[in-house]
């Protein structure tokens, strides 16, 4: 009898034992795959939210170029018309930098007009100098790089330019 | 130059202007030789007025293409540095590059391109799946398709050193590298066409601005044709944007393919020492 008791004892022991490993592999596969799933779920977050963070800084740019083109367009609308109306034509000379701003207070069209030439050149300046403050402040200082490194390769091309047709 | 001429150069502006933003180019390439050529404006006030028209183009065009989110910024960054660097480089080397031998180069580079172009590969199914390393992919809601376009972009390391011949190129013939980008992207790094004419209509405008102002600083800047021609681009981007999102890629490919078989052609016989009107 002690030894069918013990015989039982020893089997319940077996099968706890059995069904605690099952337990433990199960627990530790589900662990694995919830570490995956994880993984997964970090990768593809990043990947979205780095999807977002482009997204977001196209809307901007987008909108910054659109305001840049309306000034531009208000100015050179402005400038035009008191021109045509000064003289019926259009400039033939742009305004010098060193006399723009005075001539510009003295509502001269012809600085209205060169005005609006010289902020619509620097516009896609202004679009850089935006990617860099934007993903500066979010963290990708990789873009923010790239972005500066244009900057400089760009001011650079004029330079390199002039010395050219020296 | 009369009123009439004035509207002459608005109208043309407008017409290059939408066809530079739906194929992602500047529209220099239309504006230069027929202000130069049937509107007796001087050469170098032809192309002042075109660079700075260029400007306005990639403006407008790419303010379309921002928002809906069709222009892969960080593929435009490192393309941009390459072609810059390789512009400058070519810019200082103008006084002792042999011109017609290059320009016979470009021009086979460009034959080449419409070939890469008319084949089946182009229009092949961008590559969604595998490696990023330089984060560079991207994806767009296509209308025309009416799905959203996943791709990344192959070869990168091979698409930049061609960016940078590109620019080495541009810099020393003085020709505008955007009509190089899109085949660049399109058929050697599998950029699918509608993102890399976004893409190169927001490179343009960058890569001229450091020649405009050197143009203003020389008076090369005249308002009569420079207004004209900022007016007409900018109408002519906003219809060629919306143009370029809803027409098919294949017909992108097309009209693009005809403005390369143009230049090419233009560059070749100017290479064979013959006179093309209104070229540089």
């Amino acid at each position: 009898m002690n030894e069918g008791v013990s015989q039982r004892a020893i089997a319940r022991a077996f099968c706890v034992t059995i069904a605690r490993r099952e337990a433990f592999g199960l627990l530790a596969e589900h662990s694995v795959a919830r570490q995956e799933a994880s993984t997964r779920r970090t990768s593809d977050d990043t990947t979205r939210c780095d999807e977002e963070t482009l997204g977001h800084l196209s809307d901007r740019l987008a909108r910054l170029y659109r305001f840049w083109l309306a000034i531009v367009l208000v100015v050179l609308a402005v400038g035009t018309a008191l021109d045509l109306i000064e003289d019926r034509q259009l400039e033939t000379q742009t305004v010098p930098l060193s006399g723009l701003v005075s001539r510009l207070t003295a509502g001269d069209p012809a600085a209205l007009e060169t005005a609006a030439l010289l902020v619509v050149t620097l516009g896609p300046v202004a679009g850089l100098v935006l990617i860099i403050a934007s993903c500066a402040r979010s963290g990708d200082r990789r873009t923010a790089l790239l972005a500066f490194t244009v900057l400089v390769v760009v001011a650079a091309l004029p330079v390199a330019r002039s010395f050219a047709e020296r | 130059m009369s009123h009439l001429a004035e509207l002459a150069v608005l109208i043309v502006a407008a017409l290059s202007g939408t066809l530079g933003a739906m194929v992602g180019l500047g529209g220099g390439v239309f504006m230069v030789p027929i202000f130069s050529a049937f509107l007796g404006v001087p050469i170098k006030t032809a192309i002042a007025a075109s660079a700075l028209a260029v400007i306005v183009n990639s403006l407008g065009g790419a303010s379309v293409y921002l928002k809906h989110r069709m222009v892969n910024i960080r593929l435009a960054l490192v393309l941009l540095i390459a072609t810059t660097l390789g512009a400058i480089a070519g810019a200082v080397l103008v006084s002792i590059a042999p011109v017609d031998v290059l320009r016979l180069v470009f021009a086979l580079a460009l034959y080449g391109m419409i070939a890469l172009l008319s084949s089946r590969r182009a229009s092949s199914d961008p590559i969604t799946s595998g490696a990023d390393r330089q984060s560079l992919g991207g994806a767009f809601y296509d209308p025309a398709a009416g799905t959203v376009v996943r791709y990344i972009p192959q070869r990168v390391a091979l698409g930049t050193a061609a960016s940078t011949f590109a620019g080495f190129l541009s810099g020393l013939l003085g020709v505008g590298g955007g009509f190089m980008q899109v085949p660049l992207m399109n058929t050697l790094m599998r950029v699918p066409v509608k993102a890399a004419a976004a893409t190169s209509a927001y490179m343009i405008g960058v890569t001229v601005v450091g020649s405009v102002l050197l143009y203003y600083a020389n008076d090369l800047l005249v308002p009569q044709v420079a207004v004209p021609s900022v007016i007409g681009v900018f109408l002519g981007s906003q219809i060629g944007s919306r143009l370029g999102r809803h027409v098919r890629g294949l017909w992108l490919r097309r009209i693009l393919i005809l403005i390369l078989l143009y230049l090419a052609t233009t560059l070749l016989l100017q290479a064979l020492g013959m006179t093309v009107p209104g070229a540089r």
